[in-house]
Order: structure tokens, then C-alpha cells, then sequence
């Protein structure tokens, strides 16, 4: 493997570690577009 | 449709990004999952598209008034938590000024959440201060009626030459795309007909 792909699997994982950290369980910060769901609407 | 206006499967060699700028709302989406809907497509989006920039080289950046949202947003959801654990009926805001102590457990969360995307980040600063950026901003806001927050991303955006952002605010990015030369990358569903 080479440096450039090391580097590039260092960066997928740290966005599949980045992905859904967070949980949103407020029905409230969730908008809803055809079934298409956000977490929030305010930014 | 604006022409400059892309959703996150249109990404291709004719349109591909070498520098992008992530809004706060896609950051926030990327991150936060419902837990009340494992299945919402949100994350997964959000995932692939910056996969798919990984892969082929584009420089991603994250300017600091949308970490300064991130966190504010974090803050909230701890204050929600407790809330609804304590079956309380008060505004967020309200129970803060009461007990600031409470948005404690968010500083983990967010030194976690942070070391994850300074490895995906580009490794050069942006340009974020002086009266260019900020003249700039006042400039779009006013152009746009956009709230300081989105003026500014645009600003540092276009101050230091980065031509693409990734959002999900469709407001923000039909009119931002109209500034000469900028991309919008945002979900298909959201893509003005």
C-alpha cells in the first residue's frame, strides 16, 4: 500500500468513525422532507 | 435549476471540487444519526459524498463559525437530554442560565467529534479574519438577506478561492450559487425543480 492510500484509509476511517456520533432523538430537531430526515433546521 | 446547483451523486470528473468548504448543517447531518429512524438516509449521504472526495483528492475544509455552530448545537442536545430525562418543561436556554454546569458532558463529545475531522480537514488554515472576509460578508448578507453565520462561510469561502460548498439548507444554496463561479453540493431531494 502506498503512503497516499495509507493516508486516504486514515481519512475513511475517521469518517465513518465521525458518522452518527451523535444521536438525535428530539422529534423536534428533525425535519422531515419525503422521507428524507435532518437532524435540525436552525443553521 | 441553477446550473450550479449538484446533488451528492452528481459528482463527477467535469464537476469534481479541488477545494471544499462543509456547512454547518451537513456537518451536523453527517454526525448526528436519529435514533428514531436508523434508517434516515442523512448519514449515509453524507458519508459517501465525502468518501468520494477523499478518494479523488479534493481538499476539504471546516471554517470555524461552523464549528462554533457544531458545538452550540452539541450544547443543546445535552441540554435536551436532560430534559426530557427529567420530564421538565423549560427552555433550553432558561435551564442553562439556571445551571450552565449541565452542558459539562458536551465537551467530551465535541474534543471527540473534532479529532475525527481534523484527520479529514486539509492541513492548511483558512483565511477566516480581517475586513476582507468581514466587508465581504456584510456584502452577501446583505445581497442575500443571509444571517451572518452563512454570510460569513460564503465569505471565507470565496476569500480563499474555495469554490464549493457542501450544504443542506436550500435557501443558502440556491442563492449562494449564484455567485460567479461557486458550486452547491447538496442532497438530490433538496435540488430546487
Amino acid at each position: 500500500m502506498t503512503k497516499k492510500e495509507k493516508e486516504i484509509n486514515k481519512k475513511i476511517k475517521a469518517v465513518e468513525r465521525l458518522a452518527g456520533m451523535f444521536k438525535a432523538n428530539g422529534a423536534n430537531r428533525i425535519k422531515t422532507v419525503k422521507g428524507y430526515r435532518f437532524v435540525l433546521k436552525s443553521f | 435549476m441553477s446550473s450550479n446547483l449538484f446533488s451528492f451523486g452528481q459528482l463527477s470528473k467535469s464537476n469534481f471540487p479541488p477545494k471544499i468548504i462543509l456547512d454547518t448543517n451537513f456537518v451536523l447531518n453527517l454526525t448526528h444519526s436519529c435514533t428514531n429512524h436508523p434508517t434516515g438516509r442523512n448519514v449515509s449521504d453524507c458519508i459517501d459524498f465525502v468518501k468520494s472526495l477523499i478518494y479523488d483528492g479534493c481538499e476539504i475544509f471546516i471554517p470555524q463559525i461552523v464549528i462554533n455552530e457544531f458545538c452550540h448545537q452539541v450544547f443543546l442536545n445535552v441540554l435536551s437530554e436532560y430534559i426530557h430525562k427529567n420530564n421538565l418543561k423549560i427552555n433550553k436556554i432558561d435551564l442553562y442560565k439556571q445551571k450552565p454546569q449541565l452542558i459539562a458532558p458536551g465537551y467530551t463529545q465535541i474534543k471527540n467529534a473534532l479529532a475525527m475531522m481534523d484527520k479529514i480537514i486539509a492541513t492548511v488554515d483558512l483565511k477566516e479574519e480581517g475586513v476582507k472576509v468581514r466587508d465581504r460578508a456584510i456584502v452577501i448578507m446583505q445581497k442575500y438577506n443571509f444571517l451572518p453565520s452563512d454570510a460569513f462561510i460564503s465569505a471565507v469561502a470565496l476569500e480563499n478561492g474555495i469554490h464549493s460548498i457542501a450544504s443542506q439548507d436550500v435557501y443558502f444554496a440556491k442563492n449562494i450559487a449564484k455567485e460567479n463561479g461557486m458550486k452547491v453540493f447538496m442532497p438530490e431531494i433538496l435540488l430546487p425543480r
